[in-house]
């Protein structure tokens, strides 16, 4: 099989990225492991916060359906339920595997990965007991699958994520005993907080889990106090009844294609831990690969998108389909919107991350 | 970085770190030099056979048989970490008729030259290993036949090594190596010059490389082997299987030679430039290897080539292993990759490694190595007398590099 353009991920990066290279006249072939596209997208059913230039005030899940419209509307081939297991030749092709277990060859002239994050685990003992999930699965599970995993929840980790699905746990109907955090001050924005905290969610910041306890399944949980060294303080130990743990201890860029391939990576702990090197083109150490959204670092979908068109813009350049002058302008809308974007007082942390990134990719 | 040493290794991979071992025993004054980390080419990358079953009689059998017994005392005695040794046999299984033929002759020639092996009929490989396939005809097993984890057990003679005061410098490359009247004075580094008489070129398959600088002609070739893993599955395999390289349309001749990896040194002399005979299609270059590690996430190989020191994978090579794979071990139908790697086997035209002294005063050679992760401790033991002591290596003329000249 052939194509111009391959991109792994069908979540809001890939999607925005196809779209743009797409609108050029690139022939895009998007590969995504999941039944449907979308990526994290359409388990996101609250509103998006920002500016309104950045699609603020719409959820998730109707971004993803404008996003899929665009794609349908340009002709951008869609492979669901493939997954990519390896990248060749320096990106020119790729290793599939179809949903009914054939394998394929894919060459395409330019890639770009677009594979997203995936969720930290937290060891502890009974970590593996049935009952203790991810945050963000649990929010699939709710929100895609229509599956309550439990009626009594420990929320482990108080950023975006921990506090977001607490809330939508309460609107499912489930009860959120508690939502904890081991430092001393939420993670999240105060607004989800004080929005659960109305609900009677108690948030207890310096508080850890020490262990889950149950035979086949989680009965229950201890939990205690720690002091400033994040070590626990003896006695101040505490047992919930309970019967799911959601760990939303945050996320880690899924770089192994990119690593595997040949990209080279560095570790940003802002970005999420190892992210491949790109410069503000969105290409990686390997000429024609190229990155874009959680993959290169834990941001938001805003960014994941503006960092996809520009990935997009960039391989329709390459490609010939875009004149430089052309691209250098899109390019620089895209780049404004995301400084905007990385501008507020919650993305100090990533707008640092994506600077040691790019400074880091040119010297070497 | 020291400025001068009695003894310079070049390689950090299982040979180099063998012989610092070996060698810290009597002298502090050794250096291993390593262009990259510690076991970050081939020896970390293979499988861990410690096999005897596959082994020519002579030096070959000589030094994969010393190495067994080394191994167990150096595990009881000498390593701080777990290198994951495990003696389970090993088992090379065939599908065919021609392959039982060639398999009755390999273990009756082996027997004669006492190795252990056994035929066995199809029901007897499924009582040892019952996820193995149906279509299995039967297997050569050998019960003395061990598997280790490469790169801890590299690791570990490392740690041996820099215990017993060997200094160890990674990421530091021989760029050159200077000598006068044909003898060796020192070995020039990206970090700096180290005076030294002795060096011991344990570059694997660059050691003709090391060899350029020097003036001599070290007939080592990269022998290109890709492989990948799978996640974690639970445990169905107890040990590595290991396939023949025979095809529908070989001789019985080719067969037998054919059989595990088996080459006829009785064959002319090999000589310097002989390079690596043409391929063909990969299809006719792929050998069976599956290997479980201790946490059963499953190894599989390989297919060979000759393609200089190109590290890539493809998705042909990949594709036909893991057809093999599952041909061999059905239930590896649904299991995910979970990696993929190539690496290169230092090949020689015989199969035999280089070791030993030559023209070159102090220029040391121990390279060329198929399985050193079989012959390292017994190599590097062999080479530490040679060095100390003057003592020749056992059957050392069938690994001198004086085959190919003289
Ligand atoms: C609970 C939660 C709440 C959030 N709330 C907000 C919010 O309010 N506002 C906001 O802007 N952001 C929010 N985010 C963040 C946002 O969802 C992510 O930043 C965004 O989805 C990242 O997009 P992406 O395209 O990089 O990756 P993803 O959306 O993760 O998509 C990647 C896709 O690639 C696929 N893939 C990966 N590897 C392969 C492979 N080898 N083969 C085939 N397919 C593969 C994955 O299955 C996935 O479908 C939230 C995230 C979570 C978890
Ligand atoms: C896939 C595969 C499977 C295998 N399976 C087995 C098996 O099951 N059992 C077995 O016994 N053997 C096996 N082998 C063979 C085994 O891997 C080799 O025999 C062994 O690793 C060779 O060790 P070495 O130390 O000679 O070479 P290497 O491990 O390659 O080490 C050589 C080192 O020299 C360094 N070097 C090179 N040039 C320079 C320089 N200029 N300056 C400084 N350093 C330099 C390199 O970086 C390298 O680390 C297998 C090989 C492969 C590829």
């Amino acid at each position: 099989m052939e194509t111009e353009l391959a991109i792994v991920g069908s979540g809001p990066a890939g999607l925005a990225a196809a779209i743009e290279a797409a609108k050029t006249g690139v022939k895009v072939t998007i590969i995504d492991e999941n039944p449907r596209p979308g990526g994290q997208l359409f388990k996101q059913i609250h509103k998006f916060f920002g500016s309104e230039k950045h699609k603020a005030g719409i959820r998730g899940i109707d971004i993803g359906h404008e996003l899929l419209e665009q794609c349908e509307k340009l002709n951008v081939q869609i492979f669901l339920r493939t997954e990519v297991w390896a990248v060749f030749d320096n990106g020119k092709a790729l290793g599939l595997k179809h949903a009914n277990n054939t394998t394929e060859k894919l060459n395409t002239r330019k890639l770009i990965l677009a594979t997203g994050a995936i969720e930290n685990p937290l060891a502890f003992p009974g970590w593996t007991l049935p009952g203790v999930l991810g945050a963000g699965a649990t929010q699939t599970l709710m929100n895609l699958h229509r599956v309550l995993p439990g009626q009594r929840v420990l929320m482990v980790g108080t950023g975006n994520v921990g506090l977001i699905v607490s809330y939508q746990l309460l609107q499912a109907g489930a009860d959120v005993v508690a939502a904890i955090d081991i430092l001393p001050q939420i993670g999240g924005w105060g607004v989800h907080a004080s929005k659960i905290r109305r609900l009677g969610i108690p948030i207890l910041t310096s508080h850890t889990i020490k262990e889950a306890f149950g035979n086949n399944e989680v009965k229950g949980a201890v939990i205690a106090r720690v002091g400033q060294d994040n070590k626990v303080i003896p006695e101040t130990e505490r047992t919930l009844e309970i019967d799911t743990i959601c760990i939303a201890v945050g996320l880690s860029p899924m770089a192994e294609l990119a690593q595997s391939a040949g990209c080279q990576t560095i570790h940003i702990a802002e970005l999420g831990g190892w992210t491949p090197m790109h410069n503000k083109r969105m290409e990686t150490t390997i000429k024609g690969i190229y990155v874009a959204g959680d993959v290169c670092g834990v941001e938001e979908a805003s960014t994941a998108m503006e960092e996809g068109k520009i990935s997009g813009i960039a391989a329709a350049e390459s490609l010939g389909y875009l004149q430089r002058g052309k691209a250098k302008e899109l390019m620089k809308e895209r780049q404004e919107s995301l400084n905007a974007l990385r501008a507020g007082p919650f993305a100090t942390q990533s707008k640092l991350g994506k600077e040691k990134l790019i400074e880091r990719f040119h010297k070497c | 970085m020291k400025r001068c040493a009695d003894v310079v290794i070049i390689g950090g991979g299982i040979i180099g770190c063998t012989a610092a071992y070996f060698l810290s025993k009597y002298t502090r004054d050794v250096v291993l030099l390593e262009r990259k980390g510690i076991a970050s080419e081939a020896s970390g990358a293979n499988y861990g056979m410690i096999w005897e079953q596959t082994r020519q009689p002579g030096y070959d059998l000589t030094m994969a048989r010393r190495s067994l017994e080394l191994y167990p005392t150096l595990i009881n005695e000498v390593f701080d970490t777990d290198i994951e040794y495990e003696k389970k046999g090993g088992m090379t299984v065939f599908f065919t008729e021609l392959e039982r033929t060639a398999a009755e002759i390999v273990t009756r020639s082996k027997q004669s030259q006492g190795i252990p092996l056994q035929l066995l009929g199809a029901p007897e490989v499924r009582e040892l290993e019952p996820a193995l396939s149906e279509e299995i005809m039967g297997a050569v097993y050998c019960h003395e036949d061990a598997q280790l984890n490469p790169m801890l057990t590299t690791i570990a003679f490392a740690r041996a090594a820099r215990k017993g005061g060997v200094a160890i410098y990674t990421d530091t490359e021989v760029l050159s190596i200077r000598t006068h009247n044909q003898s060796v004075q020192s070995v020039i580094t990206n970090r700096g010059e180290i005076k030294t008489s002795i060096v011991l070129n344990a570059a694997g398959s660059w050691a003709s490389q090391i060899g350029d600088m020097v003036g001599l002609k070290i007939p080592v070739y990269p022998h290109k082997l890709q492989s990948f893993v799978t996640e974690q599955i639970p445990h169905v395999l107890n040990r590595v299987i290991q396939g023949t390289q025979i095809h529908r349309d070989s001789s019985l001749e080719e067969a037998v030679q054919g059989f595990s990896y088996t080459r006829n040194v009785s064959a002319e002399r090999p000589r310097i430039g002989q390079q690596p005979f043409h391929q063909g299609a990969l299809a006719d270059n792929t050998m069976l290897y599956i290997k479980p590690t201790v946490s059963d996430n499953i190894v599989c190989g390989t297919t060979f080539e000759f393609v200089g020191h190109d590290k890539n994978t493809s998705y042909e090579s990949l594709t036909l292993i893991a057809a093999n794979a599952k041909k061999t071990l059905p239930q590896l139908k649904d299991v995910h990759i979970i990696r993929s790697w190539a690496n290169f086997d230092p090949w020689t035209v015989d199969g035999i490694p280089i070791v030993g002294e030559t023209e070159i005063g102090g220029f040391i050679i121990a390279a060329g190595h198929g399985t050193a992760m079989s012959h390292g401790p017994a190599t590097a033991e062999a080479l530490a007398e040679l060095i100390v002591h003057g003592k020749p290596i056992p059957f050392g003329e069938q690994a001198s590099i004086t085959r190919f000249t003289d």
